[in-house]
């Protein structure tokens, strides 16, 4: 999830009932995780394929 | 389940005077927190401009969120930041009010030096017990 109003460097949010973490969508890097580590790795591996996706949905808001 | 988690998890949301929410956490730790100065976007201009459209905030999946509508959302985590920092504001207001160096705000209140420069530069949310102790030492309750 890309939040409309939200600071810092370009990032998305992943979040289920008992996890949250948080990427940096220009290079995959983990900024947060909190909770259960289990849904890390597919979570990465969409970023990596939705990247570019992902920053032009940042920049839309965030420009 | 770690606490961290449910620190930027909302359980409830209720809108406040002008551009103040107040938010209850999955901790059960409460915060007010003033958007005014935040909601720039011009995205956000019927927020700020439309009392009735602002009163129907919602929470979103998990509690991680909240919204007004798709494209208008703000994350549980930047919400708590700025409850961090307000309350560091008013953390700071109290030490002057009280004339408290940190040292002196550190014995007052029974945690470390290093503690208070936390709570004042917003490094930590400031947990209920020592607000309480604040509201203690500024009624005259407490050393």
């Amino acid at each position: 999830m890309i939040h409309t109003l939200d600071h810092g460097d370009p990032h998305l949010h992943v979040y289920g009932p008992d996890f949250a973490y948080k990427f940096g969508i220009v290079d995959g890097t983990i900024v947060g995780s909190h909770g259960s580590r289990a849904h890390l790795k597919p979570a990465l591996a969409w970023l990596e394929e939705n990247c570019a996706l992902a920053l032009s949905v940042w920049w839309k808001f965030h420009a | 389940m770690p606490r961290k988690l449910f620190e930027t998890r909302i359980r409830e949301i209720s809108a406040g005077a002008g551009l103040t929410l107040h938010i209850v956490w999955q901790t059960g730790d409460s915060d007010d927190v003033d958007l005014a100065n935040v909601l720039n976007h011009p995205e956000f201009s019927r927020v700020r401009s439309d009392r009735q459209f602002f009163e129907q905030v919602q929470i979103g999946e998990f509690g991680t969120y909240i919204f007004w509508d798709d494209e208008l959302d703000i994350s549980g985590g930047h919400l708590a930041d700025l409850a961090k920092y307000r309350s560091a504001k008013i953390f700071k207001s109290w030490m002057a009010t009280n004339n408290l160096t940190y040292d002196r705000a550190a014995q007052s209140l029974g945690v470390a030096r290093r503690t208070i420069g936390k709570y004042a530069g917003a490094e930590v949310k400031i947990p209920k017990s020592v607000k309480l102790a604040c509201k203690a030492i500024s009624h005259g309750l407490a050393a």
